[in-house]
């Protein structure tokens, strides 16, 4: 019966080649190991030499499956010969890797690596396999003396030099390696790789060189009853297992690459989006900024459409300042205002404003030079902003909310403050150059639109000044010389009738016996020297200019005494009046005997252009003049300005109307349809001086057939 | 009572005539008719007639002027002038009789009833 380890060391021998298939096992995984491993681009130097240990590996496991071939199917020449080579090869390539690793990473040139670094130049390598097979060859037995000397010359100090590296590259490399745990396999490696030289070169077959007769395998066996393959078996096997963890910090490396490079990967992605990011940002911004502009420009244009327009500067200013406020991102609800310097300089008047309520209407309709924004605007002829509300805001309210304000002034070609406008503005708000020159724009073109409006303006009301001034030049001089024309008929005249009426008086007091005709043609004598008095005496009227004495009188009692005074008549010839009198009007600066007289020369042309009689209505109103444009307000005579509080008389009749082709005529002096018998032709042209002496206006209106509407237009008292 | 005197100074000689003779038909007045101011001015202070009717536009003499003499002789200071006058519209006078300034004025043509109440009004009103 055997014991257990005998049974061991029995199966050893036996079957030594199992040992070998494991031996060339673990050196062939060693090598594909490092083979396969990728470490292209390693930071580890060690990458650079791990290249022939590959190459050992492979070749040696060939060589050690070599040595099972043999004791499998037996030895020959050739197998022996390709055997010594694949040793004598893969121990270079160990000699190589230990020669390699051991220049690797020498930290500082005195040390004991480094020195010895310097006796291992590259052909050292060379020099030893030459030394190799010319020892061997110039032996009795080369193939096995080849096998002895490539053990001893590069297998020794490969399995040294290796070991020796390999343990030093860790230690060098301690920072970077010891996190990642790989030290043991360093050692085991380093470890395997010195035990395996030792094994490997020192127990070699047995031969002549050296100490091969004395150390060999044989004397191997005989003293430790294990072949020393078994060892080398073990070693190999180590040595694979050692080398594949290490090959795993170029798994972490690559790991930590491809993390590295995941993180630059991200982070190059981070700011290509980021870029992205501004981008479409700023290509947003273009977009609003493309259309901001489309819109300032769509403002200007319709500014500039309106302007053609024929409006009124105020009624334009009105429709800037919607244009304006309607731009929604710029505006703060659509609130703003336009307000210009007028009569009063040093005084903002606010002529156009949209969204504004009632408190600011107020406070903001006269606003001096210097005051608030706008004020300030105008003192210093630059653009006022404000994103919240400062001390600058002087006009305050109860409840006024937190806004800001573009006030911008509007200046004139030379430089004069015109007006400002004031746009509100929401609070904390970015103002731009773009805007500002955009809002400028739009005060130029206020600017160039006022000072045109009021130049047209001035231009019209210097021309009806003009047309006034003529026709009152033309009426006055005609009045001069019809007063002096009225003088002298009065003279000429009135003498003999004086004298017609004495002589009359005579006859009626000296004739004795006066017949019913005698009687009469007096009586004819004294009515025509009456009716030849009464034209004197309207040719006097006419072209004298009496001193008014105005009172503040009411128009409706004026009317009425007129009424009393023309009441007979009335009933004579079949007149109905109907009054339509407003009460409460205002009173009118007026002479009452004169408006008496306008009034009742008025209700007899009425009562004499209704033959058959009819209705006269007598109309009395208050009125405030709106814009020039319909009715009593179309006017010419620059004593009336829109605004102007004045009191309406209408006297209008059912009669027989005014030809169109007598309606220019009417006013003119002596001018008369009613034949010899009618009036004097003197009462309109009369009427109508007085009222012009009472700065107010008559007008007629006539449709033939139909009746004749006259209107005298009076200014009330004061103001307003 | 005796007749009051009344100097009417007119260069109408016919309107003159007439007035005279209406006036003194009545009874009541001597009348001394001037066509002429001078002769008028030396009728004044001869005649010392108690009312002159005056004509304002005379061929040689206004009738301001007149007055403005009568005024500065002694004679005649006294005496009370009512002014004739074409000129002046009727309407202004109260029936044809009325005041102008500090002048009491006859406005023509003037009926000779007219022509009474207007020197009755003025004959004592000194």
């Amino acid at each position: 019966m055997h014991k257990i380890p005998d049974i061991i060391f029995l199966w050893l021998r036996n079957d030594i080649d199992v040992v070998f298939f494991v031996y060339g096992l673990g050196f062939a995984v060693m090598g594909l190991a490092i083979w396969l491993q990728p470490k292209k681009g390693s930071s580890f130097r060690l990458a650079d030499c791990l290249w022939l240990l590959s190459g050992f590996g492979l070749i040696h496991g060939i060589n050690e499956w070599l040595d099972m071939w043999i004791i499998i199917k037996g030895d020959n020449l050739g197998l022996q010969v390709f055997r010594s080579f694949a040793l004598v090869i893969s121990f270079l390539f160990f000699f190589e890797f230990g020669r390699q690793i051991f220049r690797l990473d020498s930290p500082n040139p005195s040390c004991i690596r480094a020195k010895i670094s310097r006796y291992l130049p590259w052909w050292l390598t060379w020099l030893l396999g030459i030394l190799v097979l010319v020892l061997g060859f110039v032996s009795a037995a080369p193939w096995e003396n080849v096998n002895i000397w490539a053990r001893y010359l590069l297998c020794i100090p490969s399995g040294l030099l290796a070991a020796l590296g390999l343990f030093s590259y860790y230690i060098c490399q301690k920072d970077v390696l010891r996190p990642l745990k790989v030290r043991k396999y360093f050692l085991i490696s380093s470890l395997a790789l010195l035990i395996y030289g030792i094994l490997s070169g020192l127990v070699v077959p047995r031969g002549t060189p050296l100490l091969s007769h004395w150390i060999n395998i044989d004397s191997f066996f005989a003293a430790a009853h294990i072949p020393v393959q078994v060892f080398r078996a073990l070693c190999a096997v180590a040595g694979a297992w050692g080398i594949t963890g290490i090959l795993s910090i170029f798994k972490w490396e690559s790991m930590e690459r491809l993390q590295i490079r995941v993180a630059e990967r991200t982070r190059e992605l981070t700011k290509a989006n980021e870029l992205l990011r501004v981008e479409v940002a700023e290509r947003r911004q273009g977009d609003e900024k493309l259309k901001r502009n489309y819109e300032m420009q769509g403002v200007l244009n319709k500014m500039l459409f309106i302007s053609l327009e024929d409006i009124s500067l105020d009624e334009m200013l009105i429709r800037f300042i919607e244009q304006i406020t309607a731009i929604s991102w710029l505006v703060l609800e659509s609130k703003g205002s336009i307000s210009l310097v007028e009569d009063d300089p040093g005084i903002l008047v606010m002529k156009a404003q949209k969204g504004l309520s009632e408190p600011v209407k107020n406070m903001c309709g006269r606003v001096p030079f210097g005051r608030c924004y706008c004020g300030r605007a105008a003192n210093s002829g630059e653009i006022i902003f404000s994103d919240h509300l400062d001390e600058r805001h002087e006009n305050r309210y109860e409840g006024m909310q937190e806004h800001g304000h573009y006030c911008i002034p509007i200046i004139s070609v030379n430089k004069k403050i015109l007006g400002v406008l004031n746009l509100y503005i929401q609070r904390g708000w970015h103002r731009d150059e773009s805007e500002k020159e955009f809002l400028v724009a739009i005060a130029n073109v206020l600017a160039g639109v006022i000072e045109r409006k009021k130049m047209d303006e001035a231009l019209k009301a210097a021309y009806i000044r003009f047309q006034e001034t003529q026709s009152q030049l033309i009426q006055a001089e005609k009045l001069t010389a019809v007063g002096e024309l009225a003088s002298g008929v009065a003279h000429e005249v009135r003498n003999p009738l004086g004298i017609i009426l004495q002589g009359v008086n005579y006859l009626e007091e000296n004739i004795p016996a006066k017949g019913e005709d005698i009687s009469e043609t007096l009586g004819v004598l004294k009515e025509g020297i009456n009716r030849a008095d009464k034209i004197i005496n309207g040719l006097l009227d006419f072209s004298r200019f009496t001193k008014l004495d105005l009172r503040p009188e009411q128009v409706n009692s004026i009317l009425e005494s007129s009424l009393i005074l023309v009441k007979e008549r009335l009933k004579t010839e079949n007149i109905e009046i109907v009054r339509e009198l407003k009460d409460n009007l205002p009173s009118v600066p007026a002479d009452k005997n004169k408006l008496e007289q306008v009034f009742i020369n008025l209700l007899l042309n009425a009562v004499q252009a209704m033959p058959e009689g009819g209705k006269v209505v007598v109309r009395s109103y208050a009125k405030r003049l709106a814009q020039e444009k319909d009715g009593v307000d179309r006017r010419t005579s620059n004593h009336f300005h829109a605004g102007d509080q004045v009191v309406i008389i209408e006297f209008e009749d059912s009669g027989v109307g005014i030809p169109e082709e007598n309606m220019g005529k009417i006013f003119n002096p002596f001018f008369t349809t009613k034949g010899p018998k009618g009036g004097t032709g003197l009462g309109l042209s009369v009427s109508r001086n007085i009222l012009q002496m009472h700065e107010g206006l008559i007008y007629a209106e006539s449709r033939p057939g139909k009746g004749t509407k006259m209107t005298v237009i009076l200014k009330a008292s004061g103001r307003g | 009572m005796g007749k009051k005197r009344i100097l009417i100074i007119d260069d109408e000689e016919l309107f003159t005539k007439l007035v005279k003779l209406n006036l003194e038909k009545t009874g009541k007045y001597e009348v001394r008719a001037e066509n002429k101011g001078a002769q008028g001015l030396a009728a004044a202070r001869e005649f010392k007639p108690d009312l002159i009717l005056l004509d304002i536009l005379m061929e040689d003499m206004e009738g301001s002027e007149v007055a403005a003499q009568l005024k500065n002789n002694a004679d005649t200071v006294d005496i009370p002038v009512v002014f004739l006058t074409a000129v002046v519209k009727k309407e202004e006078l109260a029936s044809g009789c009325g005041v102008i300034g500090s002048h009491p004025f006859i406005a023509k043509p003037v009926s000779t009833n007219e022509l009474i109440a207007c020197i009755e009004k003025n004959m004592y009103k000194l």
